[in-house]
């Protein structure tokens, strides 16, 4: 795990420079340009915000190593992004084995990854609680219903049948 | 880290060479006369404009990755430097210690203690011989990457500009900052009102005189010209020579010039006079404070180079790096933001620089960055430089912090790689843009501490000359 106090540190001056980028360009534009040309300031607020992330990396990478061995924030950034990326593939997987048996194909989506981005929104109540069940979603609640059950299970037997009722039925055979 | 560094790498020339140009060539804004015709936004126009830039930027793209990619063929290895030696293992080691046993059981080796080593043997001498030193220096030859490759030669273009304007912003920031609480708005008698108003008026006339010159010559080279768009950016005209172009290039910047310095001062007449009661008394004050600033950080970052970064064997003293790890003791945050501060004084030295050198030479057209006055040409223009310095800035900050940086993986691709580039590795083993940046600094001391004022070519001289062309 990285430094904890390292990524806020990023997160915060990430945060001020983007915020000084903004404050510069709002103060400084001329009134004729006020709500125009969108693309250059969006280029020159990220400009902004490059030039100097790049020259705030060397004291970041100078409290990233300091000559300790343990994962560094690159191993830690890879990882997050890795997770990130391997979540979100398994949400759009989901949402889309979830739509194609869902019998939802007359429903003239404009795009395949537009119909699944409404999905997005509302995984779990959605999964958990609809009434009408395809068979890929049976198979998500059975796996859900699983982990259900062993959360309740974990707690039962942390604090006893008497505190948290009845052992869950599954469990016991 | 070498992959966030990486990141940044490729970010770097995706910005100074597809976004920026494009964005540039999109809103044609070489200047900001064109923008007033822009903002107007004629619908018509865009997609033309669109294609315009999409050519523009294609171009720069074809020239500049052909101009990449061929360095990078050709020159994208380094020769670190390595001490070779060779140690024999056949030899038999033989230490020359004398084990101490235990008095009464003779049999019981006791714990060694360095009072047992003796004096260098004969066996000693021969494995010291057997291991050879080769006395010349040799070298590995390592490929570098891509990313990092691009990031030396980004730097390295970046230098020349880093080297000239920040070395100008370094001496220029804290003077003028302290010349704005030298220079602050007072109190003006009737007399002084009086006279400052005339100057004023007289000023403006003249500007608008020469501003009604130039408008006419432009319309008469317009009408002598075949069919052409008569603006800078348009096609070349044919009647008009190279020499001709360059002439009218420099008389708009010298009006362009004359135009903000009068503006400025009408701003300042104003607070004098009918804003006064209005005019924040803190500025003034805020401006020294800040100036004051300025100048110790400026006389830091100069003897910081002198001390450490150009001693040519070894560095005099660590100055900054020893006070960074002390601060980094005390507490992390204080170290990190103190690099931070000196790294960002760089880069905001290099607008100054641009700014300044622009307003006193008149080599290219300046913009400045004017509270509620800045167009997005400007601000193009400010972000390029800025995102140019970036690269050269984290160069010379590594280069500087040496001692402080030593763990960081900046120092393995900075003072390792990129140090022995081939070809670029003359510049930075003698220090060539480093020296420059210091004497670019201490000549605009002394010049500035000449002529503190900036002026404007007077209005008259330029009126006349016009005048003497159109005749």
């Amino acid at each position: 795990m990285a430094d904890a106090f390292l990524i806020v540190s990023i997160v915060v001056a990430l945060l001020i420079l983007g915020i000084v980028g903004f404050y510069v360009l709002v103060k400084y534009q001329h009134p004729e340009d006020a709500n125009e040309a969108w693309f250059p300031k969006v280029v020159v607020w990220s400009g902004f915000v490059v030039a100097g992330a790049t020259v705030l990396l060397l004291p970041l990478d100078v409290a990233n190593n300091e000559g300790y061995p343990g994962e560094t924030l690159a191993e830690w950034v890879a990882l997050l992004f890795f997770a990130g990326v391997e979540a979100l593939g398994i949400r759009l997987e989901q949402n889309n084995v979830d739509w194609y048996f869902g019998g939802r194909l007359d429903s003239l989506c404009p795009g395949l990854l537009a119909s699944t981005f409404p999905w997005l929104r509302v995984p779990f109540t959605n999964e958990l609680h609809s009434s009408s069940l395809s068979p890929a979603r049976h198979h998500f609640q059975d796996v859900t219903a699983t982990i259900h059950e062993y959360a309740a299970a974990s707690t039962w037997i942390l604090s006893g049948p008497s505190s948290s009722g009845s052992f869950p039925s599954s469990c016991s055979s | 880290m070498d992959l966030i560094w990486s990141i940044f790498f490729w970010l770097i020339p995706v910005f100074m060479f597809i976004l920026i140009p494009f964005s540039t060539f999109y809103y044609e804004a070489d200047d900001g006369l064109l923008m007033a015709g822009t903002s107007v936004g004629a619908n018509a126009k865009k997609k033309s404009r669109l294609w315009d830039a999409f050519k523009w930027e294609f171009a720069t793209l074809v020239i500049v990755s052909l101009a990449f990619f061929l360095t990078y063929y050709f020159l994208s290895f380094a020769d670190i430097p390595v001490q070779e030696y060779s140690p024999t293992v056949a030899t038999l080691f033989v230490y020359e210690t004398f084990p101490a046993f235990n008095a009464s059981d003779t049999s019981q080796l006791l714990p060694f203690e360095s009072s047992q080593l003796s004096a260098m043997g004969v066996y000693d001498r021969q494995v010291v011989a057997s291991n050879w030193e080769n006395p010349e220096p040799s070298s590995v030859r390592v490929q570098l990457t891509l990313a990092t490759f691009f990031a030396g030669l980004m730097a390295f273009l970046g230098w020349f500009v880093f080297a000239l304007f920040g070395g100008v912003g370094i001496a220029a920031m804290p003077l003028d900052l302290i010349m704005n609480f030298v220079n602050r708005p007072r109190h003006m008698d009737a007399l002084e009102f009086a006279e400052a108003k005339q100057s004023i008026r007289d000023r403006v006339n003249e500007l608008v005189q020469i501003g009604e010159l130039m408008k006419i010559e432009r319309e008469q080279k317009g009408r002598t010209g075949a069919g052409s768009s008569g603006g800078f950016c348009g096609k070349k005209n044919a009647a008009m020579s190279r020499k001709e172009m360059k002439e009218e290039k420099r008389t708009l910047r010298e009006f362009k010039k004359a135009v903000y310095m009068l503006d400025n001062d009408v701003d300042d007449f104003k607070n004098c006079t009918s804003n006064y009661n209005k005019f924040n008394p803190l500025i003034p004050i805020g401006s020294l404070l800040l100036g004051i600033c300025a100048f110790v950080i400026s006389i830091f970052w100069i003897l910081h180079i002198i001390v450490f970064v150009l001693p040519p064997s070894n560095p005099i003293a660590p100055f900054l790096n020893n006070y960074f790890q002390w601060f980094d003791q005390w507490f992390p945050l204080f170290g990190v933001l103190s690099v931070a501060i000196f790294a960002f004084y760089l880069l905001l030295a290099a607008v100054k620089g641009c700014f300044k050198f622009g307003l006193r030479f008149l080599f290219f057209t300046i913009h400045p960055m004017e509270i509620n006055k800045t167009y997005m040409s400007s601000f193009l223009f400010n972000t390029a430089l800025v995102v140019l310095c970036s690269l050269p800035v984290v160069q010379f900050c590594s280069a500087s912090f040496a001692d402080y940086a030593r763990y960081a993986t900046v120092r393995q691709i900075f003072g390792t790689q990129i140090h022995y580039l081939a070809f670029f590795n003359w510049f930075w083993k003698t220090n060539f843009f480093i020296y420059a940046l210091l004497a670019v600094a201490l000549l605009t001391a002394l010049y500035l501490g000449c002529k503190p004022r900036d002026t404007s070519s007077d209005g008259l001289s330029l009126r006349d000359r016009l005048k003497s062309r159109r005749a």
